[in-house]
């Protein structure tokens, strides 16, 4: 390339350019090529605003499964179900056979399967329990309920050493009982029994 | 220049915003190694054993600066008992099955808990 008299620039594949119109081009190909460095520093730094945010994903990722990780580790689980089916038993007691006394006659057939909530305890509190109360005497005996006698049955498979370890800690807690009391039936008062069963199932 | 400053501005916010997340991480690990929330569990199921276990007439009082830690406050609600212990706020809280009715009432250095 090598510019003429006329001040022209001529090449062997391109037409002649003036002096202007070469610097001209010179200096609209420096800018195009300013604008497309600017336009990929632009891209680079959304590259890197997405891959920063996909760290910081990955940094609370990890945090969060280690501090899982430490939370399960960490659980202390209280039970006392064991302690309330006593408690239960005890006020259950108290209610059918105030003074060790108890009435056969005083249970209708819908107290004999709700017999917490003959009791005035409230149906909402006793969902996970399961009574059960068989008051015998001489001359016969009585069957006082309520709950899901199912839950005895599950009971079962803990008692006899069929639940592995693991599960071990969702065995329910349970208390059972025979106290000596004094029956009414028919007018007489009999020496009786009162055998309870009552079962928690599960603690919230 | 340019190039080495704008790589350090990202280094500093990466290493902030990392930094907030993991000390945001290490309270929530030693919220659950002081295990408040056991202490918690324990004073709330003393509560609500006790409360299974009183006829109407008994009140029972729990002192503010337990054994167990410091109790910030009592409630009974839905027939649950919820204790603060040592800002730990109960969200759970642990049923009783009492058939009377439970009241509490904050004294200076003590709760009153009675039951009616």
């Amino acid at each position: 390339m090598k510019f003429d008299k006329k001040g022209q620039l001529c090449g062997q594949n391109f037409s002649c350019f003036s002096r202007d119109s070469s610097l001209k081009r010179s200096e609209f190909s420096r800018s195009s090529l300013l604008l497309f460095s600017s336009s990929l520093k632009k891209k680079g730094a959304m590259g890197e605003g997405v891959l920063m945010v996909y760290r910081l994903l990955l940094v609370s990722f990890i945090a969060f499964v280690i501090l899982g990780i430490s939370s399960v580790f960490y659980v202390q689980y209280i039970d006392v179900r064991d302690v309330e089916a006593k408690i239960l038993t005890r006020n259950v007691v108290e209610c059918i056979s105030p003074n060790g006394t108890i009435d056969i006659n005083s249970f209708s057939e819908e107290d004999k399967s709700n017999i917490l909530s003959y009791c005035g305890f409230d149906e909402s509190e006793v969902e996970r329990f399961y009574v059960e109360i068989e008051v015998t005497d001489p001359k016969g005996s009585i069957k006082l309920s309520q709950g899901d006698s199912g839950a005895l049955w599950v009971l079962s498979i803990f008692k006899n050493n069929r639940a592995v370890e693991g599960l071990k800690k969702y065995e329910s807690g349970y208390y059972n009982e025979t106290y000596p009391v004094a029956v009414i039936r028919e007018g007489d008062t009999l020496k009786g029994i009162i055998k309870t069963k009552v079962l928690v199932k599960d603690e919230l | 220049m340019e190039k080495h400053a704008e790589m350090l501005n990202q280094i500093i916010v990466h290493l902030v915003l990392i930094g907030i997340i993991f000390s945001l991480f290490l309270f929530a690990t030693a919220g659950k190694i002081n295990s408040r929330g056991v202490r918690q569990q324990v004073i709330e199921k003393e509560i609500a054993l006790l409360i299974d276990s009183a006829v109407p007439g008994m009140s029972f009082s729990v002192d503010r600066n337990n054994f167990d830690g410091i109790i910030q406050d009592i409630k009974i609600d839905e027939g649950k008992v919820f204790v603060t212990v040592a800002g730990l706020p109960s969200v759970r809280g642990y049923p009783y099955f009492s058939k009377y009715s439970v009241k509490v009432s904050a004294e200076d250095d003590k709760f009153i808990v009675s039951v009616k």
